[in-house]
């Protein structure tokens, strides 16, 4: 057993399921927060999507604001929901929605506790956030793993620390109506990669692992069946009677956003993300898709050439019943013909929309070398061979071995 | 650059007076069956002389409290009068307490997904709900019962008919 120290931190409380948003009152005043300022899109606030919200808040005794944004956000928006919320007398922020949204809620509580001018400052110097007034968080279908991670960014810059990390996750599934299939699958890979990309070393800390196996049930559980064609609203007498239990499937993907933000800190150290940050402005798709193409060749990489033990991997992609079904010699190998039917049927989904190699992703391929070396001065334990070797892989979807390509050479092997 | 308003809580006038009526039934219904079952008075037994205990919503939820004031004597003290309660039991909103008082969820579901908290003893507070829920029993018919409680018991058609009708009249009486 590794007995290392691993730092682990995750202080969100989540509750997901019906009637979620109701507790917020209550959330919020263990926080000592009686006014709190919501944080949304324009459109959010037009389309009344805030209206399952304002009824949550119905009868509580609290009164709130509520700040619509721009989609391009910059300093002076920070500043402005700042000037109202200061003037207001707010003392806790709500983000509805994702990416963006949480960008600016994030600066906004920092900015709450502190002044703009200090949050500008931060942002330019990439500092760490050690205090935010109470920050709750209400996703919608928009979300991305890395909006509960402890970081936030404005204008091209970041800021980081755990004050970042929401106070409060509140997942209602009325507030999970409109999706967009294509950056649903986006934010599943990023999630999914996000998760397993921490088997590379191995076996995964017992602190970690149930966040792990948590986020890659729920999205699977709940990605693959939204990725479907949506269902119609229900006309005439069966509009009142709105099946809630029919968005498990969001509540369940949600969650597995929330979760893996807990991971992305860990995540963002693994080869698979040095190697999709690296690669991403390079290529026409997302840092998360390039991760999601990169996993099932490195973790085959990995358990090949490396000798690593994957076999836990299974409990998290499969279950118990796959686990005890699967002799121990051939578990990761199952593992890893799991994740790649999973990858298949996300790739599916999306009507082959999503690249599968790095070819396809617009990578020109004369700059994998100068990446693999790059990123082998970054990453311990990984020659420039092997990972343009990896980089090879997953360029052409076909096998390149490490040895061919020792004397710097890029050959292939058929 | 965007555009702010701000929005007042407002109030839930018609879920409050169901939530008041019901509380108020249930409430005298409590003391009714104190008097006519010998379950609901094994349980009061179990309790100290002066004991009183409380359920309500926050903010300023309606809410209802009861004191054994001694051996046989139950009393149903209304909103409350400032009494000193031993065991608050707490639903944390008012749409959370619409739902078990409507039967859309049991206490124990909604005590799963903690929509209340207990302020006293938890034993005091298993007591309390197991009185509930003979109250219950008696004031539903079986289909609304089933949905209210974790388990419909299974008593002999004397105790559902003969002691159905005692409480009911207690509880409309007052006697």
């Amino acid at each position: 057993m590794n007995t290392n120290v691993t730092p682990f931190v995750f202080p969100s409380k989540i509750g997901a399921g019906t009637r979620a948003m109701a507790h917020l009152p209550y959330d919020l005043s263990g926080f000592g927060a009686v006014r709190p300022m919501v944080v949304c899109l324009e459109s959010v606030d037009t389309d009344g999507e805030l209206n399952p919200l304002e009824d949550a808040f119905r009868g509580s005794g609290l009164t709130f604001g509520v700040y619509a944004m721009e989609a391009t956000p910059t300093m002076e928006t920070v500043r402005e929901a700042w000037t109202h919320y200061h003037e207001g007398g707010f003392d806790a922020v709500i983000a509805v929605g994702g990416a963006v949204v949480m960008d600016v809620a994030k600066c906004l509580a920092v900015a709450g506790a502190n002044t703009p001018d200090l949050l500008r400052e931060m942002l330019n110097t990439g500092g760490t956030v050690s205090k935010t007034v109470p920050f709750a968080w209400v996703p919608t279908l928009d979300a991305m793993c890395g909006d509960s991670a402890p970081q936030a960014c404005l204008g091209g810059k970041q800021i980081n620390g755990e004050a970042l990390v929401p106070n409060l996750i509140a997942i209602d599934p009325r507030m999970l109506s409109s999706r967009d299939p294509y950056t649903m699958a986006e934010a599943g890979l990023g999630a999914l990669a996000t998760a397993l990309c921490l088997y590379e070393e191995g076996e995964i800390h017992g602190l970690i692992r149930p966040y792990v196996q948590l986020s890659v049930r729920q999205v699977m559980a709940g990605l693959l069946p939204l990725m479907g064609p949506q269902k119609t609203p229900s006309k005439g007498a069966l509009r009142w009677f709105p099946k809630e239990k029919g968005r498990e499937e969001e509540v369940a993907y949600v969650t597995a956003m929330a979760v893996a933000g807990a991971l992305e800190p860990l995540a963002k150290k693994s080869l698979t993300f040095s190697l999709a940050n690296a690669l991403a402005p390079l290529s026409r798709v997302s840092t998360e898709v390039l991760a999601g193409v990169l996993l099932p060749w490195l973790l085959n990489h990995v358990h090949e050439q490396k000798e690593r033990e994957l076999s836990s991997m299974l409990m998290a992609l499969g279950d118990m019943e796959h686990l005890c079904a699967t002799p121990d010699p051939q578990r990761t190998g199952a593992a890893l013909a799991l994740l790649q039917e999973k990858i298949n049927r996300i790739w599916l989904g999306t009507g082959a929309r999503l690249p599968r190699t790095l070819k396809k992703a617009g990578i020109p391929r004369e700059r994998l070398l100068e990446c693999s070396q790059g990123v082998a001065e970054a990453i311990e334990g990984w020659h420039a061979h092997e990972i343009e070797a990896l980089l090879l892989t997953a360029y052409e979807g076909r096998r390149v071995h490490p040895e061919m390509l020792k004397n710097g050479f890029m050959q292939e092997v058929v | 650059m965007g555009h702010f308003r701000g929005v007042s809580s407002g109030s839930r006038v018609m879920q409050r007076r169901y939530i008041a009526f019901m509380l108020w039934f249930v409430g005298r219904a409590i003391v009714a069956a104190s008097k006519a079952d010998k379950d609901v008075k094994q349980e009061f037994e179990a309790f100290p002389d002066g004991f009183t205990f409380s359920l309500g919503s926050l903010p300023s939820g309606p809410r209802m409290v009861i004191q054994k004031k001694a051996p046989g004597k139950v009393r149903y003290l209304g909103q409350g009068k400032g009494e000193a309660i031993d065991l608050n039991l707490t639903i944390k909103h008012l749409q959370a307490f619409f739902m078990i008082l409507s039967f859309q969820e049991s206490t124990a579901t909604a005590n799963a997904r903690a929509r209340l908290f207990v302020d006293g003893g938890v034993p005091e507070a298993c007591a309390v709900v197991r009185v509930m829920d003979i109250v219950q029993v008696y004031l539903l018919p079986k289909v609304i019962a089933k949905l209210a409680v974790k388990r419909y018991p299974v008593w002999s058609w004397r105790r559902h008919i003969l002691g159905r009708s005692v409480v009911y009249l207690r509880t409309v009486t007052g006697i």
